[in-house]
């Protein structure tokens, strides 16, 4: 590692206890008070509670992330309190500071701009700005002096970005230019002799710059102090101070875990506060709490700047069509970090241009819209971040045709290469749609109300509803219009939207310690004095408060330039009052000198393995069952990759073991959750009842009664399991529970787990696409067990979004040690986004006494490279559950029921062996009848519905189908499989053209007739369904069929009445104009073979809308709603059932659509030419016969009506002893066969029903032959 | 404790479609109770106790006056009275009759608040506008003439009364810190709030009307106009009960929706020369994309309109409680309690879906017991389950529980009546349970009755649906 810059920090040990002046903090205001103060002679000392971080010290890699994060929230900071990134976690407003040697500095993207005046008036600065407007513009050139902003040279190469940037500028109408920046571009010493190489475009100013190039006041204003004098202190944290006699006494403490002791107060005769707008008012906050009289208008006054932040997702702005293929330029926005990307996506310095829309009549509607870029740090996290959130937001199509492909197709190779090795996610944050992104900062003008309060000594933002402002909808609406003026998805700030409350994050804190005429509006004066009490204008000796925290008010622009122009301006009043001279001369610039080798790895320990023979016997333990061979020679070979410091192949080797022996090679993880509500058994009261009558439900009944009653309940948790191989492989995916829960009915104390149970992500097997999160407990109450049982549910449904889902749990507790006890409550616990936070940080892999431990023992460097890859598996099943419940279209293009059903073992049925037959019809086309011997009744023939595939009566997806249940009952099945179905013998490739006349005329009569020829039967019944059913009334009315004694006719008869979407269809004459595209080749798939074409028939498809609730991602199951409309209810479908339904559809030729268009159009079951020749007299004549009409209540795509005009029909020609109709409730069309509890509830209607047809049957016969 | 209120909401008598109107074979309305109406004054005679009297709510649409002409409404409202009050003795409720208007009997209301105005006006006052709203608690101080006047053709009714109130009634018990609130339910359902939704549309924002009365002064005026007058002009009138009834068959919906289309198309050709078969792309004509676009709005329409049949409630007319207790009607307890009771209950009907449950409503203590009555008219031949009716019974301590009557007997089941409550444990349920129960051979009948005049009512529908369907064929070809 090379530097050339010298550290200006000493150690706290070596400071004084007296100096003239104390400098708090180390940014833009305390940079100016040292540097100043340091000129002007005085004995300063500054106080930093960061480190010194040199240029090459900044994190760079995802790895380092999480140590250089720390967050300041409720109940305890979560991090290191010197780590560089500082989140202060509220309820609405988040802050994002720096903490380090230049403070905000460091993570800035330093843009150097000034506040448009008007609002020195809106703000109600005081009467010094107001009064004398251009007095500020002396300073901000002096300012700019030290800063040195200049804007992207153009001698540097184009950024896509800003090219973007300007695009959209152009687009919206908007001002735009090119923002000054503090950034060095070219290779040089400066004025203060630091040597400052240029910038090299990497883009990662805000995680710190690591080379130099950035001016922050670590490279100008500070060691300029250093050069005048000034002492530096880092680690050093002020607490608070105090007025003793004629000086201050700061109060301090050493900061961070490696940080030397220091003094404990410092005394000066002059203190500068310039800790930031949050740090500041906290050591004021907490220095008046101890008795420093202070203004009331202390902590209020709080802006977050109008921060807002938004995204443009795979931008097309810059496409070009070659062909068909459409091609889309990169923006290239994301920084380089510590990843071998090619120069051409280096994407520039993080802010280069701007939006400027300020010029609005109202000042404080104006805004500014720079584009940034993120640090290549948190490069890798960014592509499955908006992987999922393109997912979810679904809006593939809203781009036109010409780009869902391209689009989809990038979506989908981020989704298989996410699957299939996730270690690849880093490479796409600067590839496909991810290389085509732009983010969005804004700064705009918020009222300014929050406010600073200490709470249990820790510095809250108090902000309600900060973000249901105005001001932040216009943000997003304009951000927006950005985005889409470039052709981009738009995401808003994730934090900003409903679920989470609109909350805000800024990284710009202004205010709390406001500048005022005097005491009662303001904490200081207008040369940044702390006026002395509440009231008038007598001011603290002495006490300067000289940051952002004096700002009264947004200043809707980035604000380092204003900040560091007011304290250059009261800098040089104080040293007016103090009758100090300032000496502003700087030094000329020079070279840069040669780089100094320095000497790293000196940490790097050599590294030497033994294992003797012993390794094979060491490792047996765990190998149990494996050949313990080849086991411990790859660890060996691992083991010598990284003993010679091939650090990346000892990395693969491990990576290869893992694989090969996952289970062995697992460690078991643990994590601690915590989660709060209330529960009550008092609004639990309700007789069950369908849920459809239900507009809440016991649970936030129970919350609702719990919150009431004050009846709390909380848990605290540790979920750990022995084996994360193991338990993301077995369907449960259980870990043990251990914890304390908080009943408050029960007893003030909490009680403890006695044992516990925790199901991860379960796949709900009477429900698709529904997943599961299961806390089973049983807790040691006072007066005996107490039985917990709680659930998470991971579904799409109505408004649910995964984050509520994920983070609400629904909790029965009952007296007792099952779930049958006496009830206690019930309820509904969420965990917070800071407990959420504070939830990540508990995971802990662990690997005592297994094989990976004790691999770790041997090779301690490959610890790391094994959490990495179980980790990445745990976080992999997680994101693939939630991306397949919530995953929209891409879900559904990905197929995931094509791979379940893959894996799907069927279960052995209860039928005996089938027999099949293909049998020729009239006209030479086949049909395929398969005989389950059940029995002497019947024989009974099963028709499917149009193109379903008959073996969907026999299906291995449910506990019992209806074939096995009618075989037990005796009766000889026959599934029939008429001409549209697979299975009936024909060409499958080329499916035969034919119309629903032929199955009527030709299909029904040979499968009559095979059966009555196999049988010896006189007469068959038969079950029909859909278009098996209207093809058989078809049949029989029209003379074609006889010998069918009874019928139960399902869903679709003579006179269908469908939904809206149907006629629809019919009427746009859907049929017709699916033969005229020649990508379907004249028929139609319900799978999708995977290829191009599949997925733009999958998107098309996925387009088409379905009933509430019916959305799902089984692109067959799209398929099949939007060609014959919601064919099943879902929620009677099991998970198995769903995956299957690939299997249960055939490929089917287009041209019988023509005659089911004109009779859904006609509402009435005509022939091929449109012609009613099936519901004549003469047909109703014939058609008298028991008929037992069976209907779905909720069906939608044939109505119960449809059973119910044909029936009122018939009975008019023929009475109506002969039919019946039976609605099942709740159930739809398709479901009824295949449903998840059908044999519960619909196959006992079916068997009764087949007995009263039997019954009219016999009667009508004797009738006859009487 | 006893039964001191029985509520009941839609009854919608004179219209065809009411279970209770009782009509002859010649479809003219009859004299005396319908079997359904009779069978259950009987059953709840029965249930209550000896000398107990309970005051009779008519909480809206107890008249059809938007779609039926007055004259039926009339004869079919004195089939009630006859039921509830017979001349020959055994008078269920109260003389004194309160009436909280609906959406189809907005007209009432308007009658009362004009007739304040005028008496008002004959005095020699001139009030500055008229009384928009009542207040919730009290006894009402308008009386329904026209419903007073009916009464008047039954002698042995002399003295009663029938209180208005408008749009809310209800009662509050300061010792027990409770109350109980009814609504017919219209302002739930955002279709009625449709002027005020127009509003803040036009003002970009979401605010909805903060007090009952601006609700009221806003869409009162649209109510009357798309009910009431649209009920009393005669033929339109009848045509707009058909288009409702006709946008709750699908079958039928699209059969109308395919006579939209070929007057549209009919009218390209005619007046434009345009030839609506022309070919535009895939063989897809105009007159596909007509029919098409008719499918996509009239029969989406349509559709949601039956969609609402697979839930009592949507999530945002949920929302809309939530909005309706919490604003305007908090607003207005809060002026005459002084404070929000601690429980409250909320009855309404309007749905014609009946059910009962808890809602947490932000600014009252306790969890809100809601309650929907349902209804008494046939809305739909394909018989959805969550159809229904119910009496909401009130007791003297301000319990409520639902007497739940009946739901469409989806496959020929009936479940027998009962009572429930909303979640939590009263007194009441207990009680009139068990009421309910030993009378339950009375409230069989009624079940049978209604199942019967259901199965009758369903089949008649299904056939005029097949036989328009079938002249529209006709008439298409």
């Amino acid at each position: 590692m090379t530097t050339l810059q010298k550290r200006i920090a000493k150690p706290l040990s070596r400071a004084k206890a007296h100096y003239t002046v104390v400098v708090i903090g180390s940014g833009y205001g305390a940079g100016v008070a040292a540097s100043r103060l340091a000129r002007a002679g005085q004995d300063v000392c500054v106080l930093e509670r960061g480190k010194e971080f040199l240029p090459g010290e900044y994190p760079n890699k995802i790895a380092d992330a999480q140590s250089a994060m720390q967050f300041n929230a409720k109940g305890g900071r979560i991090g290191e309190p010197d780590a560089l990134f500082e989140v202060h976690v509220n309820e609405d407003q988040y802050a994002l500071v720096g903490c380090g040697l230049g403070g905000t500095s460091l993570i800035n993207a330093n843009v150097a701009l000034e506040l448009d005046k008007r609002l020195l008036y809106e703000a109600h600065w005081p009467a010094a700005f107001r009064e004398n407007r251009e007095e500020i513009d002396a300073y901000y050139e002096r300012a700019r002096e030290m800063l040195s902003p200049n804007p992207y040279p153009d001698s540097y190469p184009a950024l896509g970005k800003l090219e973007a940037l300007e695009h959209s500028a152009k687009a919206m109408g908007k001002r735009f230019y090119k923002t000054p920046i503090n950034v060095t571009f070219e290779d040089k010493t400066n004025r203060f002799g630091v040597p400052q190489p240029a910038c090299t475009n990497c883009g990662d100013c805000v995680s710190g710059c690591n080379v130099g190039a950035k001016n922050t006041t670590l490279m100008n204003y500070l060691p300029d102090a250093a050069n005048h004098g000034a002492e530096i202190f880092t680690q050093a944290k002020v607490l608070w101070i105090e007025r003793k006699g004629e000086q201050w006494r700061v109060h301090l403490e050493a900061n961070g875990k490696d940080a030397g002791k220091g003094p404990a107060s410092i005394t000066a005769e002059h203190v500068m506060l310039g800790a930031g707008a949050i740090g500041s008012t906290e050591i004021l906050l907490r220095s008046r709490d101890k008795g420093l009289p202070l203004s009331k208008r202390l902590g209020h006054g709080f802006s977050g700047n109008g921060d807002g932040l938004g995204f443009a997702y795979d931008s097309y702005f810059k496409a070009e069509k070659q062909g068909d293929v459409l091609t889309a330029q990169p923006i290239h926005a994301i920084g380089v970090g510590a990843n071998q990307v090619s120069k051409e996506a280096y994407p520039g310095p993080c802010i280069t241009g701007v939006i400027d829309i300020r010029d609005t009549k109202d000042v404080t509607k104006g805004l500014v819209i720079e584009e940034g870029v993120a640090p290549g740090i948190i490069g890798a996290a960014l592509a499955p971040a908006f992987f999922f959130g393109e997912a979810l937001a679904d809006g593939f199509t809203r781009f036109g045709m010409d780009q869902v492909k391209p689009r989809l197709l990038d979506a989908k190779a981020m989704g298989e290469a996410f699957q299939a090795d996730p270690a690849s996610i880093g490479e796409w944050a600067y590839k496909g749609p991810l290389s085509r992104m732009q983010t969005y900062l804004v700064m705009s003008v918020d009222d300014s109300h929050g406010q600073l309060a200490l709470e249990d000594d820790r510095i809250t933002v108090r902000w309600a509803d900060a973000g249901k402002q105005d001001t932040f909808t216009r943000d997003d609406d304009l951000m927006r219009e950005a985005a889409e003026a470039i052709q981009a998805q738009y995401f808003s700030d994730p934090i900003w939207n409903a679920q989470m409350g609109r909350k805000l994050i800024t990284v710009h804190p202004i205010g709390g310690c406001g500048m005022g005429d005097d005491a009662a509006s303001g904490v200081v004066d207008d040369t940044c004095r702390v006026f002395a009490g509440e009231a008038g204008t007598d001011v603290h000796e002495g006490l300067y408060v000289c940051d952002g925290a004096a700002l009264p008010g947004a200043v809707g622009v980035n604000p380092l330039l204003t900040i560091t122009a007011v304290a250059e301006r009261a800098l040089e009043k104080m040293a007016q009052r103090n009758g100090w001279t300032i000496d502003y001369t700087l030094s000329a610039e020079g070279p840069l000198p040669e780089p100094v080798e320095d000497d790293c790895g000196v940490d790097d320990e050599p590294f030497k393995v033994n294992f003797g023979e012993k390794l094979e016997l060491s490792v047996a333990k765990w190998v149990a069952g494996h050949a313990i061979d080849p086991v411990s020679r790859q660890i060996e070979a691992a083991a010598l990759h990284f003993e010679s410091d091939a650090i990346d192949k000892g990395k693969a080797a491990i990576r290869k073991l893992v694989k090969e022996h996952p289970e062995a090679m697992s460690p078991g993880l643990a994590f601690t959750e915590t989660m709060a509500g209330h529960i009550s058994a008092k609004g639990c009261h309700h007789r069950p009842c369908d849920h459809a009558e239900r507009i809440r439900d016991d649970y936030a009944n129970g919350a609702a009664w719990g919150r009431c009653e004050g009846s709390e309940c909380s848990f605290l948790l540790t979920v750990t399991t022995e084996n994360l191989h193991r338990m993301i492989e077995e369907r449960e995916h259980r870990s043990a529970i251990t914890g304390t829960v908080l009943v408050s009915a029960i007893s003030p104390d909490p009680l403890p787990v006695r044992e516990g149970t925790f199901r991860l992500l379960v796949a709900d097997p009477g429900q698709p696409e529904s997943w599961k999160m299961l806390y089973d407990m049983v807790l040691e109450g006072p007066e005996g067990p107490i039985h917990f049982h709680g659930f998470k549910t991971l579904q799409q449904r109505g408004k649910s979004d995964p984050w509520t889902d994920l983070t609400t749990l629904f909790v029965t507790l009952r007296h007792g040690e099952d779930e049958n006890g006496e009830l206690i409550g019930r309820g509904m616990l969420r965990l917070g986004v800071n407990e959420f936070m504070r939830q990540l940080t508990t995971i802990e892999v662990h690997d005592a006494d297994t094989l990976v431990g004790h691999v770790v023992n041997l090779i301690p460097k490959a610890k790391k490279a094994i959490e990495t890859v179980f980790v990445g598996k745990y976080a992999g099943f997680f994101a693939m559950t939630v991306f397949r419940a919530y995953g929209g279209m891409l879900a559904t293009l990905n197929d995931f029921p094509k791979t379940d059903a893959k894996s799907f073992v069927a279960r052995e049925m209860r039928l005996p062996p089938a027999e099949r037959h293909i049998v020729p019809t009239g006209d030479g086309v086949n049909i395929g009848l398969t005989r389950y011997r059940g029995g002497t009744r019947g024989p009974l023939v099963l028709a499917p519905g149009f193109s379903v595939r008959a073996s969907s009566f026999a299906t291995p997806t449910v506990d019992e189908n209806l074939t096995e249940s009618l075989v037990a009952k005796g009766y000889d099945v026959w599934l029939f499989d008429y001409r549209a179905s697979n299975d009936a013998g024909n060409d499958i490739e080329r499916p035969p053209e034919f119309t629903i006349d032929h199955i009527a005329r030709y299909d029904w009569p040979a499968a009559v007739d095979k059966i009555r020829k196999v049988t010896g039967a006189e007469s068959v019944q038969a079950l029909a369904h859909c278009v098996g059913s209207m093809s058989l009334l078809m049949g029989i009315g029209a003379g074609h069929v006889s010998d069918v004694r009874s019928l139960i006719s399902s869903q679709l008869t003579l006179h269908p009445v469908t939904d809206w979407l149907n006629y629809l269809k019919a009427d746009l004459g859907v049929a017709g104009a699916l033969s005229q595209i020649s990508l379907l080749d004249g028929h139609l798939d319900f799978v999708s073979q995977g290829t191009e074409t599949d997925y733009e028939i999958d998107a098309v498809a996925y387009q088409i809308p379905v009933p509430d609730g019916q959305a799902c991602k089984n692109p067959t199951c799209r398929r099949v709603f939007g060609v014959f409309g919601p064919s099943w209810d879902h929620s009677q479908l099991g998970h198995d059932t769903h995956n299957a339904l690939g299997s249960m559809f055939s490929r089917v030729s287009l041209k019988p659509f023509e005659q089911l268009c004109t009779i859904m159009h006609d509402g009435l079951a005509v022939n091929a030419d449109g012609q009613a020749v099936y519901t004549s007299a003469d047909a109703a004549r014939r058609l008298a016969l028991p008929i037992s009409f069976l209907s779905g209540a909720t069906n939608r795509i044939f109505y119960p009506e449809s059973g119910q005009r044909t029936r009122m029909w018939l009975a008019d020609h023929n009475g109506s002893d002969l039919y019946q109709q039976r609605v099942v409730p709740n159930y739809g069309h398709m479901d009824l066969f295949i449903g998840y509890n059908a044999h519960r509830d619909v196959t006992p209607v079916i068997l009764e029903q087949l007995e009263w047809l039997d019954a009219q049957a016999e009667a009508t016969g004797e009738r006859r032959t009487a | 404790m006893s039964i001191a209120h029985i509520v009941l909401s839609d009854l919608h008598l004179g219209a065809r479609d009411s279970l209770l109107t009782h009509v002859n074979g010649a479809d003219e309305i009859a004299e005396g109770p319908s079997e359904v109406l009779a069978s259950f004054a009987n059953a709840l005679r029965e249930t209550l106790k000896e000398g107990e009297k309970p005051q009779l709510v008519l909480l809206g649409d107890a008249l059809d006056l938007g779609l039926s002409p007055f004259g039926d409404v009339s004869k079919s409202f004195l089939q009630l009275i006859d039921a509830f009050f017979p001349a020959e003795g055994g008078e269920i409720f109260s003389r004194e009759i309160i009436y909280v208007a609906g959406n189809h009997d907005h007209h009432l209301w308007r009658m009362a608040q004009d007739h304040r105005f005028v008496r008002s006006v004959m005095k020699g006052e001139i009030p500055g506008d008229l009384e928009y709203v009542t207040t919730i608690t009290g006894t009402p101080t308008h009386r329904c003439r026209m419903m007073e006047s009916l009464i008047a053709h039954r002698p042995h009714m002399a003295g009663a009364h029938v209180h208005i109130a408008y749009p809310n009634w209800g009662l509050a018990d300061r010792s027990r810190n409770r109350a109980v609130v009814m609504h017919h339910g219209h302002y739930v359902d955002s279709m009625y709030r449709a002027l005020s939704n127009f509003r803040s549309f036009l003002e970009g924002s979401e605010t909805r009307p903060a007090t009952m009365r601006e609700l009221e002064e806003q869409n009162g005026p649209w109510i009357d106009f798309l009910w009431s007058d649209l009920g009393s002009a005669g033929k339109i009138g009848g045509e707009a009960g058909t288009l409702y009834e006709t946008m709750l068959s699908a079958g039928a919906s699209h059969d109308m929706a395919g006579s939209i289309a070929r007057r549209v198309t009919g009218g390209l050709h005619a007046k434009l020369g345009i030839n609506p078969k022309m070919e535009l792309k895939y063989g897809i004509t105009l007159d596909n994309l007509i029919r098409a676009g008719v499918d996509l709005t009239a029969g989406r329409g349509a559709e949601k309109q039956r969609e609402g049949y697979r839930h009592v409630l949507g999530e945002d007319e949920v929302d809309d409680i939530g909005w309706y207790l919490g604003t305007p009607m908090a607003a207005q307890l809060r002026e005459e309690l002084g404070e929000l009771p601690q429980e409250l209950h909320f009855v309404f009907g309007h749905t014609h879906k009946p059910f009962q449950d808890e809602l947490m409503v932000e600014g009252y203590v306790l969890p809100v017991g809601v309650f929907n009555t349902g209804g008494w008219v046939l809305d739909e031949p394909g018989l959805m389950p969550v159809q229904g009716c119910a009496a909401m019974l009130v007791s003297d301590e301000l319990e409520v529980a639902s007497l739940r009557l009946f739901n469409d007997p989806v496959d020929g089941v009936m479940l027998p009546v009962r009572v429930e409550g909303s979640g939590r444990e009263t007194k009441l349920v207990g009680e009139a349970a068990a009421a309910v129960e030993a009378a339950a051979s009375h409230w069989a009948d009624f079940s049978r009755a209604v199942h019967a005049r259901i199965d009758e009512k369903g089949a008649k529908r299904v056939r005029r649906f097949l036989e328009t369907s079938e002249h529209m064929r006709e008439a298409a070809e």
